[in-house]
């Protein structure tokens, strides 16, 4: 507006004639509000960030590795709805790593449960990715073998069948992006040295409360 | 308008439509924010209702995330929204909302990418308000949600690896690219409606000016039609004072002949009556007489041969037989004659009379028979008056005074022409017909004469006024011209005339009823 006058110069204020009660009172108000709001998005941070557990994992694939190259274990709760962002990382690894990536998905089934227990859209997710190996987990005996106790858990061998990477994928609950462990497992698959050996794991507890990790037999393939 | 009004005027209406923009905006987000809130506890019901521990399920915290959180974002912005809108205040604690329930919707969403847009859309729906510190406010509450997840979280920011610190700076990167173009589209926005405002000042300033020039003018014309009134007014009365003045005129012309009129049956009545004076005195002595006849009843033989010698001398003195003959007639004559005075009397009386200032119901036929009675003298010794006027015309509504002048008028007029056809030799008498017949809703009188026409070439200037064609003393050049106003404009009527030389003239009065 080239040719507005200089005469002219409106305060951009606003014009609301305001009382000051007014004001004083929805101060008073605009405090606690502030304080909540705080304190719900840092409740919201802590649980988003709040890991779950870990297991024993086993340093070395239990029993003779007959793999080629890296082998990924993933555990997962078919019905966890933070494991869908595991299931996003577990694709972009796939996309990122290209033929060297290998994955078996270990979704756990209940016993007495019926077959269609896991199924559902993350089971139809991981089951679309190039190189996985789907297969239900009977009561968790598998993760727990694996010593991966929280959905979305994962355990990295190497060609060597000894242990790469183990923990989560994402970098929090339900939480998509770049994140340490994505990373490490992709350049342990490209064959690079990996830094992290160790990261929290986000997602439901796999096994409900009461479970402890079953010790590795050997020899048992997976 | 001083230039310090003017732009305290422009500052007015800027305010106003600023302050209307900011209250119009808050209402949107308060409704906003509620349907965010909704959708948030339904997005929450979808997608994350359960978290799960082998098999027990328990209710996922995004839902109580959703309800409880999303109603603290929620309930303020939007209770400030309804009822304090264009307060600072409240778009400030707007923004900042709408900035946390984005972070709400990242969490609800399992931190989907696609749902980052909506911190993108909440920052451009703000740019509504054109305020660039509410801008900055949301803009800062993303920074600070960042800044303090990066010191009690710095994994959930920067990560551990080199590459992850510079993503935040990213995010940054892309809102301070938006919030930089947003700012400066307000402030584009803020000048418009400055240059908006300033328009309207001047347009406000015309308008006043173009007002008060109309109120001026029509003040002025107020003024010129009150003039202009007074002067109808004024010419309607000098109009009627002529119409008056010249029908006393016609009086005064008139009179000699009305004079001349009243005068006949005046010396004939007087005739009369000194006739039956003589008569009555004649008619005592012969009753003297008879009376000596009957008082003397005895007296001799001599006496009373000599008394009825007396009595027939005096009956035949007195005529008697002619006496019984004459005085009936005498009678019938002077009645007559004093009927024919009243006549006059009447007319004249009827004629002179000013008149009604409002129309009235006037018999056509009575106002002829007037006016051919008032100018008999004009007329008499000229020409044979016919009137033939159907008895059951309806009443004219008309001004009885003026209507009065009309007729006398033509009528004198139609009598002078005929005096022309005399004195021109066409014939010793000429003959003037009065007539009427119903035209619909009109009335159409005509006045015929036998005379001479009217000459082609001063046919057009008949209506004009002064002009005449009578010689100088007769005539003012005004009958025909106060006959066609009077006509026209007082009644709305027509007058107009069919001539033909050497054969007569006939004028039509045409009258609405």
């Amino acid at each position: 507006m080239p040719d507005l006058p200089d005469r002219f110069i409106p305060q951009t204020s606003s014009p609301a004639v305001t009382g000051r009660k007014w004001y004083a009172t929805t101060s008073f108000w605009l405090v606690p509000w502030l304080v909540a709001s705080i304190l719900g998005v840092v409740w919201l941070w802590d649980y988003t960030r709040t890991a779950g557990s870990d297991g024993e994992v086993p340093p070395a694939w239990p029993g003779d590795y007959h793999g080629k190259s890296h082998c990924l274990v993933v555990a997962l709760h078919p019905h966890c709805p933070c494991s869908r962002a595991s299931a996003d990382e577990l694709a972009r690894i796939a996309g990122a790593a290209g033929d060297r990536f290998v994955a078996k998905v270990y979704f756990f089934h209940p016993a007495g449960k019926e077959a269609e227990w896991i199924s559902g859209d993350l089971r139809d997710v991981v089951a679309e990715i190039p190189n996985v190996e789907v297969r239900a987990d009977p009561d968790g005996r598998k993760a727990l073998k694996f010593g991966l106790l929280t959905s979305g858990a994962v355990a990295l061998y190497g060609p060597d069948g000894r242990l790469v990477y183990t923990g989560g994928i994402t970098d929090g609950r339900g939480h998509s992006g770049d994140n340490p462990g994505k990373l490490a497992v992709i350049a342990a698959m490209r064959g690079r040295v990996v830094e992290t050996a160790r990261e929290a794991v986000y997602g439901c507890e796999i096994h409900g409360p009461n479970v402890g990790p079953t010790p590795l037999v050997p020899g048992e393939d997976s | 308008m001083s230039e310090p009004e003017m732009n305290a005027r422009a500052e007015e209406l800027f305010q106003e439509e600023r302050n209307r923009i900011l209250r119009r905006t808050d209402k949107m987000f308060a409704r906003l924010m509620f349907a965010q809130y909704l959708f948030a506890v339904g997005l929450a019901v979808i997608v994350t209702p359960h978290t799960w521990a082998g098999e027990e399920k328990s209710v996922h915290p995004h839902l109580y995330a959703a309800i409880g959180l999303g109603f603290v974002f929620t309930i303020f912005p939007v209770g400030l929204g309804t009822f304090r809108t264009g307060e600072t205040l409240t778009r400030h604690v707007i923004a900042a909302s709408q900035m946390l329930m984005s972070a709400l919707f990242i969490h609800l969403t399992q931190g989907r990418i696609e749902t980052h847009f909506h911190v993108f859309g909440g920052l451009a729906i703000l740019a509504f308000y054109r305020d660039t510190r509410v801008l900055i406010t949301a803009t800062l509450v993303v920074y600070v949600d960042h800044l303090a997840r990066g010191f009690w979280y710095p994994q959930s920011v920067y990560g551990v690896l080199t590459s992850t610190p510079w993503r935040s700076f990213e995010h940054a990167g892309w809102v301070l690219f938006e919030v930089a173009f947003l700012i400066r589209g307000s402030a584009r926005s803020i000048d418009e409606m400055k240059q908006i405002a300033l328009n309207q000042m001047e347009l406000e300033t015309s308008k006043a000016s173009v007002e008060r020039e109309v109120e001026q003018r029509t003040e002025q014309l107020r003024g010129r039609t009150e003039e202009l009134e007074e002067e109808v007014k004024r010419r309607k009365e000098l109009e009627s004072q002529l119409v008056q003045a010249q029908k006393m005129e016609s009086v005064g012309q008139l009179a000699s002949g009305v004079a001349h009129e009243i005068n006949t049956p005046t010396q004939y009545v007087g005739d009369n009556v000194r006739f039956f004076k003589e008569g009555f005195g004649s008619l005592l002595d012969l009753r003297e007489k008879y009376r000596d006849v009957i008082r003397e009843g005895n007296a001799d033989e001599e006496r009373l041969k000599a008394l009825l010698k007396e009595l027939e001398e005096i009956d035949d003195e007195i005529d008697l037989e002619y006496l019984l003959e004459e005085v009936p007639r005498a009678f019938d004559q002077t009645l007559d004659g004093i009927e024919r005075i009243a006549d006059i009397v009447r007319s004249m009386k009827s004629f002179a009379h000013p008149g009604a200032t409002e129309k009235e119901k006037v018999n056509l036929g009575e106002a002829v028979e007037t006016v051919v009675t008032v100018a008999t003298n004009e007329w008499k010794y000229l020409a044979d008056v016919e009137v033939r006027i159907p008895q059951d015309l309806p009443d004219l509504p008309a001004y009885p005074g003026e209507f009065n002048q009309v007729l006398l008028n033509l009528l004198v007029n139609a009598a002078h022409a005929v005096k022309d056809a005399v004195a021109a030799d066409k014939y010793e008498k000429g003959n003037i017909e009065i007539t009427a017949e119903r035209d619909g809703d009109d009335v159409v009188l005509t006045v015929k004469d036998d005379a001479l026409g009217i000459p082609e070439d001063i046919r057009s200037k008949i209506f004009d006024p002064f002009f005449t064609t009578k010689e100088v003393g007769k005539g003012t050049g005004q009958g025909l011209t106060l006959a066609h106003n009077v006509v026209v404009r007082k009644h709305g009527g027509s007058l107009h005339f069919e001539t033909k030389e050497g054969s007569g003239t006939t004028f039509f009065l045409r009258l609405p009823l």
